[in-house]
C-alpha cells in the first residue's frame, strides 16, 4: 500500500520532466510503432508467398509476434530503463543513494521510473491482437479469457526476469549492457516464429534453460488448438504461470546476490 | 599529402574502436543469432522439397542458406552509424573542429567510416565467416561472377553511405535521428532484400523496391554471387543503376551541405 502511494507520487514527476521535451516525446512513440509496422510489413511479405510455416499460418505467426512485443513492452514498462539506470548508477557511484532510503532498493528500483517508451508498443500489440483474433475466428469465452491472462502474465514475468538478471550482472562486469542487449535483442528474436521450426537442441534450449518459448509459443497453444503442436509434454502450455513465477523468484535472487556484491567507489 | 591525412583520420577510427570490444562481440553475436533464425525459418520454409520456384528460377535450400549468410556478410559493412554521427556532431557543436580540417567534412565522416569497416572485417567478418563455414554450406560463386560481386558490393557500399550521410545532413534542420534512423532501416529491411529476397515478393512490392535503391545495396549484388543473373547486359544495367543513384545522392547531399552551412552557428568554441 505504501509503495502504490510512493508510486503515485514518483510518476506524475517523471512524466513532467519527460513531456518539457515536447515534440521529441511524442516522436518517440511513432519512432517505436514504425518497427512494429515493418516487423508485420515483413511477416507479411513472407507469408503471403509461402501461407504456412510448420504448419503456422500468417495470422499466427502475426500472434505469436504479437505475444513476444505486448510481453515484453509490458514487463519493460517496469524494468527496461530501470535496470539500465542501474547500471549507470554503479559505474557513477551514485548507487548508493538506492540503499540509503527506507525502501527495499527492488521496489524502489522499480518505482523511480517509468518505461513510457513502450506504452505505444503496447496500443499496438493490443489492436493487432484484436485483429489476428478476428481473422482467425477465435471468440473466447470469459473462462479462457481469465486463463489466457493469466498465461499472460506468467510469460509477462519470463520478460521481466530476463531483464533483470541480464541487468544484474553489472554488479559483477562492467559492460553488461551488451549482455542484456544480447539476450533481449537477440535471442528473444528467436520467439518472434513457432520455436517448432528450429532443430532439437535449439528447442530444449528454449523451453528448458532459457524458457523464451513461454512468452508466446506455448501459452498461444491454449487459444489456438493446435492439435499435437505443443512439444515435449502437452500439459507445458499450462505451465507458463509457474515458469514464471520461479524464474523471476530467480531474477530476485540474482538481483540480491548483485547487492551483497556491490560496494560503492567510495564517493 | 593528402593520401596520408586521410589514412591517418581512417586508422584514427580504427584505434578509438579497439577500445569497445564489448559493443563488437554484441553485434556479432547478433548477427550469429540472425543467421541462425533465418537459416531455420527457410528449412522450415522449404520442408522437404529441396527446391522452390520463384522469380528468378527455382531457387535451391542450398542457394538460400549461401543468401542469408552473404547478406550478413554485406549488413556487417552496411550497418554503420554514420546517421549519428553527423548529428551528433551538428548538435553538440563538435562539427566546427571538422570545418577547420583541410578536408571536406563528407571526407572526414567517410574516412571514420572506412575506419569502422577496417576493425569490423577483423573483428567481425572473420568470425562470422568461420562460423558460417563450420555450421552451413555455403557456396562459392564462379571467378567471374566473384569479381562482379565484389565490384558491385563496393560500390553499394559507397551508395549506402551516400544515403546515410544524405540524410543523417537532416539535422541540421531537424534533430530527429534515431527516428529518421528507424525509418531508413525499415525501409532497408523490406526493400533491400536483406532478409526475403526480391524474387519471393509479390509483384507489387517488386515494382515498389525497383523504385528504391536499397535492393543494389543487398539483392542485386548476393543475385550476381549466385549466378541468378546471366548476361552482361544486365551486369552493365545494374552497375549503371548503381552509378545513376550515387551521382543522384551526390548532387543532394551537396546542395543540402550547401544549404546546411549557412545556417549553421557554432556558440563559443
Amino acid at each position: 500500500m505504501r509503495y502504490l502511494k510512493l508510486y503515485a507520487r514518483f510518476i506524475p514527476i517523471y512524466f513532467k520532466s519527460k513531456t518539457e521535451h515536447g515534440f521529441g516525446f511524442y516522436m518517440d512513440f511513432v519512432g517505436f510503432a514504425l518497427t512494429h509496422i515493418v516487423s508485420y510489413t515483413v511477416i507479411w511479405a513472407l507469408m503471403s508467398r509461402f501461407q504456412t510455416i510448420n504448419g503456422w499460418n500468417m495470422y499466427e505467426v502475426m500472434l505469436l509476434y504479437t505475444l513476444n512485443m505486448l510481453t515484453y513492452a509490458v514487463a519493460a514498462v517496469f524494468f527496461f530503463f530501470q535496470m539500465d539506470a542501474v547500471e549507470e548508477d554503479v559505474h557513477k557511484g551514485s548507487f548508493d543513494s538506492l540503499l540509503v532510503k527506507p525502501i527495499n532498493p527492488f521496489i524502489h528500483m522499480i518505482i523511480r521510473s517509468f518505461g513510457h517508451f513502450f506504452l505505444g508498443d503496447i496500443v499496438i500489440a493490443v489492436i493487432m491482437l484484436t485483429f489476428c483474433f478476428n481473422r482467425l475466428d477465435i471468440h473466447p469465452g470469459f473462462g479462457s479469457l481469465v486463463s489466457f491472462v493469466f498465461m499472460l502474465l506468467g510469460a509477462v514475468l519470463v520478460q521481466a526476469s530476463f531483464i533483470v538478471i541480464t541487468g544484474s550482472m553489472c554488479f559483477w562486469i562492467v559492460r553488461a549492457r551488451s549482455v542484456m542487449n544480447i539476450v533481449i535483442f537477440g535471442i528473444r528474436g528467436f520467439a518472434d516464429y513457432p520455436i517448432s521450426i528450429y532443430s532439437k537442441f535449439l528447442r530444449v534450449i528454449l523451453t528448458f534453460i532459457i524458457p523464451y518459448g513461454f512468452v508466446n509459443f506455448y501459452p498461444s497453444h491454449l487459444i489456438l488448438n493446435k492439435e499435437g503442436g505443443a512439444l515435449f509434454a502437452s500439459w507445458l502450455p499450462y505451465a507458463t504461470p509457474i515458469i514464471g513465477l520461479l524464474l523471476f523468484f530467480i531474477a530476485y535472487r540474482v538481483w540480491s546476490a548483485g547487492l551483497n556484491r556491490y560496494q560503492g567507489t567510495g564517493s | 599529402m593528402r593520401v596520408a591525412l586521410y589514412r591517418e583520420m581512417t586508422l584514427n577510427a580504427f584505434r578509438s574502436l579497439l577500445a569497445f570490444r564489448a559493443e563488437v562481440l554484441l553485434f556479432l553475436f547478433g548477427q550469429l543469432f540472425r543467421i541462425f533464425v533465418q537459416v531455420y525459418i527457410w528449412y522450415a520454409l522449404f520442408g522437404d522439397s529441396g527446391q522452390l520456384a520463384s522469380k528468378a528460377g527455382s531457387v535451391t535450400i542450398q542457394e538460400m542458406i549461401t543468401y542469408v549468410v552473404i547478406s550478413s556478410v554485406i549488413s556487417v559493412f552496411a550497418t554503420n552509424d554514420v546517421i549519428f554521427r553527423v548529428s551528433s556532431k551538428v548538435s553538440s557543436g563538435e562539427i566546427a573542429m571538422d570545418l577547420i580540417k583541410p578536408m571536406s567534412f563528407r571526407s572526414v565522416i567517410f574516412c571514420q567510416a572506412f575506419g569502422t569497416n577496417l576493425y569490423r572485417m577483423l573483428f567481425e567478418l572473420i568470425p562470422l565467416i568461420i562460423v558460417s563455414l563450420l555450421f552451413f554450406h555455403v557456396q562459392l560463386p564462379s571467378p567471374a561472377n566473384g569479381l562482379a560481386f565484389l565490384v558491385l558490393v563496393i560500390n553499394g557500399l559507397i551508395l549506402n553511405f551516400l544515403i546515410t550521410y544524405t540524410i543523417g545532413l537532416i539535422a541540421f534542420w531537424y534533430i530527429l535521428v534515431w527516428q529518421v534512423n528507424t525509418v531508413l532501416n525499415g525501409l532497408i529491411r523490406l526493400f533491400s532484400g536483406a532478409f526475403i529476397p526480391i524474387w519471393f515478393f509479390s509483384d507489387s512490392l517488386v515494382k515498389f523496391s525497383y523504385f528504391l535503391p536499397f535492393r543494389l545495396i543487398y539483392y542485386e549484388p548476393i543475385s550476381v554471387y549466385l549466378g541468378k543473373v546471366t548476361g552482361w547486359q544486365e551486369l552493365l544495367a545494374i552497375f549503371i543503376q548503381q552509378l545513376a543513384w550515387m551521382a543522384g545522392f551526390l548532387l543532394l547531399q551537396k546542395w543540402m551541405w550547401s544549404r546546411a552551412v549557412t545556417r549553421l552557428v557554432v556558440q563559443g568554441g
